[in-house]
């Protein structure tokens, strides 16, 4: 038991120091004012109400859409970028043989990284998502808690887009990990789709290709909890089977990545 | 009683592209030891290998064969109870630039769990021992190599080693902090802490240290007593006879 307390004591250590790391990365603040920027386009649909715009959505759920659409965008790019930036420099030879030779796993480390990342892009989500709670309060003075049980969704994609990323690193350190876990979300979306191009391969095929899609994370299956809770589209989806495996994907990515990262050179 | 031994010690390093594919041996078959209370000078010329012998004695890098024992027991990467009772200074000193020099200190401290209370103190008492009780407020990024060096010195002794691993301590520093490094270094092993340097600068080795080890192509090439040396013939030219003469 002490010895989880202590782990999570250097894990919050080295967290606090990614996390300071990380806030100094001018680039994530570039993509916190333009995803600002594009949620303040939520505006939009109340100043213009033609039903002929918004495929005759009402004004709150086209407001959302919007707003949900810039948050997603930036979410990912200030993930894997920001993500990427920081895993070089913490990566690096001589960081690592510092922090290494203090009495530090490797795998306290990596969960430190994980959550110190985390944590920024918790707060740019804070900031993003109220704001656009903000402007829809403004306009229909109504307190709408759907906004932020529905944006919730998107912490759970930051999580699989970090620990991707976290992983992809710990087997290639270097860019390339960034683009694999692009690759990695586009095939996310793309995860009913190939099911159902399987579906008419002979059955031991499609058993296959069933576990290589469970696999990769439904992100798509996420939008759409998400968008119900937002109570957009009026989507019925049973949501607790699609989070749970989304947790225990980010948990196996993460027992992997330990223990790829645990050995040292 | 002997506090760091090292037994038959051999790293490779794959060299690997599209045409080329072997393997470098970065430290081969090498054997030494250390006592208490003792400062023992690793030298060798550059890529002798005396940086990734010292990784691989504090745990950074796995060695393909051959055992480390620190404090009279095995040592594996993993132990982080034998690292407590280590400092280490690497050849490049990685500092994070966007810390403060106290609040560096401070990120270390709370990783060696060192109470609060004790923060202010130790931080005055350490960088007054390095020589940069000055730039106590200053951002790392506005440092100087030399200065950067003292502050990873500084870090090295946040926790009172008992062993203290150092990896070429006095370069980039100017004669008065090179004296006060030195005068600093004789001061802890007089405390009872172990020594082990790798140095280039042959004079210092010579005025500080009880025990000397010349590597080269990773293999030890020369042992010796630095005293019974020196009475001989300098270490500088020691070391260039056996350097330039076993090829």
């Amino acid at each position: 038991m002490s010895n989880l307390l202590e782990s999570l004591r250097l894990i919050r250590v080295i967290s606090k120091d990614v996390f300071r790391q990380a806030s100094r990365e001018r680039l994530m603040y570039g993509f916190l004012v333009l995803s600002l920027l594009f949620v303040l386009l939520a505006n939009v649909p109340f100043f213009i109400n033609d039903p002929r715009l918004f495929e005759g959505l009402p004004a709150k759920i086209a407001s959302i859409q919007i707003g949900f659409m810039g948050i997603n965008i930036f979410l990912m790019l200030t993930s894997v970028f920001i993500g990427l930036s920081v895993l070089q420099d913490v990566f690096s030879e001589e960081n690592l043989a510092m922090l290494f030779s203090k009495p530090v796993k490797r795998w306290q480390v990596l969960e430190g990284v994980f959550f110190g990342l985390f944590k920024v892009l918790f707060l740019n989500w804070l900031i993003m998502v109220s704001s656009l709670w903000m402007i829809i309060y403004f306009h229909i003075q109504q307190f709408s808690p759907d906004i932020w049980l529905g944006m919730g969704i998107s912490l759970f994609l930051v999580m699989i887009y970090l620990s991707t990323l976290i992983f992809f690193y710990t087997i290639i350190p270097n860019a390339i990990s960034g683009i694999l876990t692009i690759f990695i979300i586009i095939a996310g979306f793309g995860v009913s789709l190939s099911r159902e191009y399987f579906l008419h391969f002979p059955p031991y095929f499609f058993l296959l290709a069933k576990i290589g899609t469970e696999l990769v994370p439904k992100i798509n299956l996420l939008f759409g909890v998400s968008m119900n809770m937002l109570g957009i589209f009026e989507l019925e989806i049973n949501y607790f089977p699609i989070l749970m495996h989304t947790i225990l994907f980010i948990a196996a990515v993460h027992v992997l990545s330990c223990l790829k990262f645990s050995r040292p050179r | 009683m002997t506090i760091l031994e090292a037994n038959n010690l051999t790293k490779q390093f794959r060299q690997r592209n599209i045409f080329i594919r072997n393997k470098l041996n970065a430290v081969d078959n090498l054997s030494l030891r250390v006592d208490r209370g003792e400062i023992f000078a690793f030298l060798g010329p550059n890529g002798a290998g005396k940086t990734t012998t010292i990784k691989m004695l504090i745990g950074v890098l796995r060695p393909n064969a051959g055992q480390v024992k620190l404090f009279g027991e095995d040592f594996s990467c993993r132990d982080t109870a034998v690292k407590k009772r280590i400092g280490y200074l690497s050849e490049n000193t990685h500092l994070a630039d966007y810390y403060r020099v106290y609040e560096l200190l401070g990120f270390y401290y709370e990783i060696f769990r060192i109470p609060k209370s004790k923060h202010n103190s130790t931080t005055e008492r350490l960088l007054d021992e390095v020589g940069i009780s000055q730039q106590r407020k200053a951002w790392v990024k506005n440092l100087s190599m030399g200065q950067r060096r003292c502050l990873g010195l500084a870090v090295a002794l946040i926790n009172e080693p008992e062993l203290l691993l150092l990896d070429e301590p006095t370069v980039y520093l100017d004669p008065v902090v090179i004296d006060k490094v030195r005068k600093l270094l004789l001061k802890l092993k007089n405390k009872g802490v172990t020594i082990f340097m790798s140095s280039h600068i042959l004079s210092e080795a010579e005025k500080i240290s009880d025990r000397f080890a010349i590597i080269k192509n990773g293999r030890i090439i020369e042992e010796g007593l630095t005293a019974e040396t020196i009475k001989r013939v300098s270490l500088e030219e020691e070391f260039l006879r056996k350097v330039q003469g076993n090829v």
